[in-house]
Formats: structure tokens, sequence, C-alpha cells
């Protein structure tokens, strides 16, 4: 799971945010929410072809943490246009991260 | 609906917790054709436990890294493990069972039902949701140097505040409505050692109310009526579970509160169906006890195949 994404850290997060569609999941290595979450994004990611897919390791990164408000982990950014178009914490099935990616562009 | 992958398999195992992965070992070194279905990723409730020390050949060990090898032995069999894949409904029919997914349907001549139990949440109304936690490794490092309050003086309950104190916490307090708190006399001994938990016995938490950043906590003393107000910084929930048994609407013998009633052998009363782990009407709900059912319902499920 965690190997099948790109880990950001402060040098990295900024650039690869700054123009691209992509989902950010905040975790913690040891969080068993997620690792759910994770899974739930894998099964995701070939329905959305055009989304790229990062991690923030909170635990690594307190910086991003503080930088983009978040405090709970798992928590799901998604960015367009260099900035945040949805985002919501905590575990979610398949449907409900579909939806919140869908919403991202409403 | 579609039918998932080739046919009918000889079994599906529903639950990828400690009792599923073990059925599906047994399965598959009973050379049955056998899935397991999980609705989250393996491990279930144990992903969650900071630290297992009843587990015999390990001292100590994390729940996450338990479960990861168990996994692991369970794919070293080749066996189809598919997670994120919540089963929505479990129909019998008289020589084949068939089980609905969001993404398609199975058929199986046996399933075992290995659902297990999930957390109650907390039965008041609040408004202060993004403080009100049901995962110490999830949530418990934001509150570090922080206060939190802990509902529910069980083994779970204990485990996660241990926890939460070392991941920074600076004081918890238990919440537990019974006089005594049930959890083993070991882990309260390890907790109260730490000098940053102490227990309410006796005591219900009533309301969680926004304060300031904080939240304030009422907290009734249920022989004398009197309500305490605490502050706090959040609340973590430990109460019991329930059950994970609506996939099975009335097509399985169910106790009173939802547990699946099954024999010594695993089998509920209906051919072909068998249960095991948390799922089931019984006493003793540990990781021992779920990978004997498991155990026990993966063999009965491959004689009752070879006798068909």
């Amino acid at each position: 799971m965690l190997e099948n994404i790109t880990v950001l850290t402060a040098e990295t997060f900024q650039s690869y945010t700054a123009n691209r569609f992509c989902l950010v999941l905040v975790f913690r290595r040891q969080c068993p929410h997620c690792r759910v979450l994770m899974a739930v994004v894998d099964k995701c990611r070939p329905l959305c072809p055009d989304l790229a897919v990062a991690g923030v390791d909170a635990d690594d990164s307190p910086g991003i943490l503080a930088s983009t408000g978040v405090t709970r982990v798992p928590t799901v950014l998604i960015y367009r246009d260099g900035g945040v178009s949805a985002s919501r914490s905590g575990v979610m099935n398949a449907s409900e991260l579909l939806a919140l990616i869908a919403s991202s562009s409403a | 609906m579609s039918h998932m992958g080739s046919g009918e398999r000889d079994l599906i195992v529903v639950g990828g917790g400690i009792a599923g992965m073990t059925a599906t070992i047994y399965a598959a070194r009973a050379a049955l054709d056998v899935v397991m279905l999980e609705k989250e990723v393996c491990g279930g409730l144990a992903n969650s436990s900071w630290n297992i020390e009843n587990f015999p050949s390990y001292r100590s060990v994390p729940g996450l890294e338990l479960m990861q090898r168990i996994r692991s032995h369970v794919e070293s069999y080749q066996v189809a493990i598919e997670e994120v894949t919540e089963v929505t409904h479990i129909r019998v029919e008289s020589r084949r069972t068939l089980i609905e997914t969001p993404s398609g349907q199975y058929a199986a001549k046996a399933v075992i039902v290995a659902t297990g139990a999930s957390p109650i949440r907390l039965p008041i109304e609040s408004d202060c949701g993004e403080r009100v936690h049901y995962c110490s490794l999830c949530d418990g490092p934001a509150y570090k140097g922080r206060d939190v309050i802990v509902v529910g003086g069980g083994n779970t309950g204990f485990d996660e505040s241990v926890s939460l104190v070392n991941l920074g916490v600076r004081s918890v307090v238990i919440v537990e409505c019974m006089s005594m708190c049930r959890a083993e006399q070991s882990i309260q001994k390890q907790a109260f050692s730490t000098g940053r938990i102490t227990a309410r016995t006796e005591s219900r938490l009533n309301a969680v109310i926004p304060h300031a950043d904080r939240v304030l906590v009422t907290i009734e003393h249920l022989r004398s009526g009197l309500i305490d107000e605490v502050v706090a910084d959040g609340v973590f929930v430990f109460i019991g579970q329930k059950p994970n048994t609506s996939m099975l609407e009335d097509n399985v013998g169910l106790d009173k509160a939802g547990y699946v009633i099954a024999d010594a052998l695993m089998h509920t009363n209906r051919p072909g169906v068998f249960a095991a782990g948390d799922v089931v009407a019984k006493r003793y709900r540990q990781l021992t006890t779920a990978m004997a059912d498991g155990t026990i319902a993966a063999l009965e499920a491959a004689r009752c195949l070879r006798g068909r």
C-alpha cells in the first residue's frame, strides 16, 4: 500500500501540489485507519486516472501539518490549481472517497 | 449483478480478522478453492491494539504488526484476498450461498461468517465531533501535553489509555459506569503506575460541550446523582462492540444481541454456513478463541464439502 504512493516531504510538498490535480493522504505509519484509507485509495485509483496520489507522513513532516491545518489522521486533501479544493478527515469507503474527489471539481 | 471470479467457489470466508485469516489458512491447506472478503483491510479490531500481551509466543507485540504477519502467512498460500470489499448480503440457498458486494456477486458451496464486531459509538449528541475519537493511534498524537477523557474501563479502555500516555498525553481520566473497572488487573496496574491515569467508576459521561478551544465534559455519578464538570481537550471512546451481522438479515440464527448462534463445531442453523470469531454468540472473545473458531470452521467446512 504505502509503497504505491509518493511520500512528500517539506522539500517536495509545495512543488508537487502546485500544478497537479492530486490527492494527498496524511497518515501515520502505525495508524490502522490510515491503512484502511490507503487500501480504499488504491481501489479508487483506476477509476480516477487523471488524479495523482501522494502521501504525507504526519510524524516526519509536522511542518506540512501546520501549514495545511491538518490535526487528525487519516486526512485526505484534494488539490486543484495549487489550492485545496476538497478535504476530509477519517475513514471513508470507496464511494465516499469518489464523491469527495468529484466534489473537488464542483 | 455480475458473478465475480471463476464461478462457484468451494468456500468464501467473509471477514479478514484473525478468525477469518486462520480459517483461510486451514482452508487453503485443505486444498479448497477459497476467497477471503474483507470490508476494510485484514486484521480487524486487533489492528487498533497498541500492544498485545496475551498472544502465545509473543510477550508483547503491536496489534498491527501481528496482523500483518498473519496476513503474510495467508498470502503465502496464494489465496485470493479481496480487501475493501464489503459484503452487503448473504443469501443462503439449498446447495450454495450467494454473497453480494457492491461490485458483484460471489457464489460458494460453503461460507464462513467471520465479520467480527465494530466499536459502539458514544450514545450522545455533541457539537464536538472533531474531539471525540475511537482510535488512540490515529488521533492520540494531537493530544500530546494535553488532557483527555477515556470512556470505558474495560481492557481496551485501559490499553488505549496507556497508549495515549505513551504518546505524550498529560492526563487521562477513565470514566466507567460499573462499580469497578472490568479490565484485567495486570493492565490496570500498568496504567495506574504511570501516575497519569485515574479512573472514575459508577460514572457516566452525559455531555461534551465546546469550551473555548477545549471541551467541557459532564460526568454524572450514578449512585449519588451528583454532576461534575471537567474541562479536557478530547474524548476517546471504548465502550464495547456490536456484532457485524446486518448482511445476514434473517438468513442465519442470531441471539438477542445480534450475535450468530453456532454450535461447538461452528455450524450455524443453516447447512454450509459456519461462523467464527467475535461475531459468534459466546462468553470469551480473544484472539486465541477466534483462531480456534476459525480453525474448527474451516476443518468442518472441508469435511462437509468432501462428504457431499
